[in-house]
């Protein structure tokens, strides 16, 4: 079950609508499956606070590890904001550092640009 | 008496900043060990931190306490996490033979969901199986330093009736030598996003358990995060304590009869020159109530 959990949670969190993506988990689920209550009882706000909390950790992992996508933001924060944002939805959270995060970043902007 | 400590930043505009504050105030000195090592290919190496707070300690005769974020004690026993956990151990042992920390303890939750780095301790579902993982966790720790323990949480959102989870923590820490780091601005904050009374709450953890408080401010989200325009508490450790936390103190304190120190939390980049007096003034506040209590 706590394998289950973790895997629901890393999905929802980084979904672009973690209460669409956590919805869709239960509906996923069979009706005995023991975290359907569990899941069923998150709360809205708090899911979606979670969420954002976080990609900020992430977006800010990336802004002290990249001084090349840090100079970026700077120059256009909008373009520079959805280039994160399309990288954070598509990449597993696997930094653990500033360093890992950037080098994660620029390559997979190599390989999908 | 019973000790008040600071939470050692790990940022050299910070540690400037506070200069004498360090030197001057704090009885212990708190570390998050995940701050002292850097990664390279999975593997936990020491940074710059690493020597200068061991030198801190050195120099001014003060003891450690380790509090982390990052050993996820909910985490699961996937190969990965497993390696993960081992290679953490391995550098909390390197350090404890350095640092000799008194006790260690981490958030109750998942950091590690899947092996993926959030960062954010998440809530776990309160179920017995989730206990008993913690459990696991926890006496994997004390394979490294014997006394350890959790920190109640300050999560968004639970997996169930907030006010179930102080009998959840009893049920992780069954084993009556585990300890809980009882935070007490995570307490308000989450009565104030979910809506429930913080005493009700306070009462029902095992407060004979509590070896640790800590103190902190935060601030509200702005409205224009969440799309109802709602403001959430964050436990984002950047502001004053508010009167609410000191109220909490006053209500806890009396109650923890094997507590042995209170610690003071301020974010690393959250403190300009003009906050160092608020934190003299917070640090001998502290001290006050511990004098007041053991009176």
């Amino acid at each position: 079950m706590m394998d289950d959990y973790e895997n629901i949670l890393v999905h929802v969190l980084r979904a672009r609508d973690p209460q669409g993506a956590l919805a869709s988990a239960i509906k996923a689920l069979d009706d005995q499956h023991p975290l359907r209550a569990a899941l069923a009882a998150i709360n809205t706000d708090g899911l979606r606070m979670s969420a954002l909390l976080v990609a900020r950790l992430r977006f800010e992992r990336l802004l002290r590890g990249s001084k090349e996508y840090r100079a970026d933001w700077q120059l256009d924060p909008n373009s520079a904001a959805a280039r994160f944002s399309a990288y954070h939805e598509a990449s597993p959270l696997l930094a653990f550092s500033p360093k890992e995060e950037a080098k994660l970043f620029h390559a997979w902007e190599f390989v999908t640009a | 008496m019973i000790p008040v400590g600071f939470v050692l930043p790990p940022d050299e505009a910070t540690l400037d900043i506070l200069g004498a504050f360090l030197e001057e105030e704090p009885d212990i000195f708190e570390v998050a060990p995940e701050t002292l090592w850097q990664q390279v290919e999975g593997r936990l190496h020491t940074n710059d931190y690493h020597a200068l707070f061991l030198s801190m300690g050195r120099r001014s005769g003060q003891r450690f306490l380790a509090h982390g974020v990052g050993y996820s004690v909910g985490g699961g026993g996937s190969a990965a996490e497993v390696y993960r956990r081992a290679q953490w151990r391995a550098a909390m042992a390197r350090d404890q033979a350095l640092f000799q920390f008194l006790w260690y303890t981490d958030h109750l939750g998942i950091t590690a969901p899947a092996g993926q780095n959030t960062a954010l301790p998440l809530p776990l579902p309160m179920t017995a199986e989730a206990a008993e993982c913690v459990r696991l966790r926890l006496d994997e720790m004390s394979t490294v330093v014997p006394v350890v323990g959790i920190e109640n949480p300050a999560s968004h959102f639970v997996c169930g009736n907030p006010l179930d989870e102080p009998a959840f923590i009893r049920s992780v820490l069954q084993n009556p030598s585990r300890r809980l780091l009882l935070d007490l601005a995570n307490v308000f904050a989450m009565a104030s996003n979910l809506g429930f009374d913080a005493e009700e709450y306070l009462a029902a953890l095992p407060l004979d358990q509590v070896i640790e408080i800590h103190m902190a401010g935060g601030t509200d989200s702005d409205p224009r995060w969440l799309p109802g325009g709602r403001s959430l508490r964050l436990d984002g450790h950047d502001g004053p304590i508010p009167p609410e936390v000191w109220r909490l103190l006053d209500v806890a304190l009396p109650r923890c009869s094997h507590l042995r120190a209170i610690v003071l939390e301020r974010m690393e980049g959250t403190i300009a020159d003009s906050d160092v007096g608020l934190l003299r003034e917070e640090m001998r506040r502290l001290r006050s109530c511990v004098v007041k209590q053991a009176a």
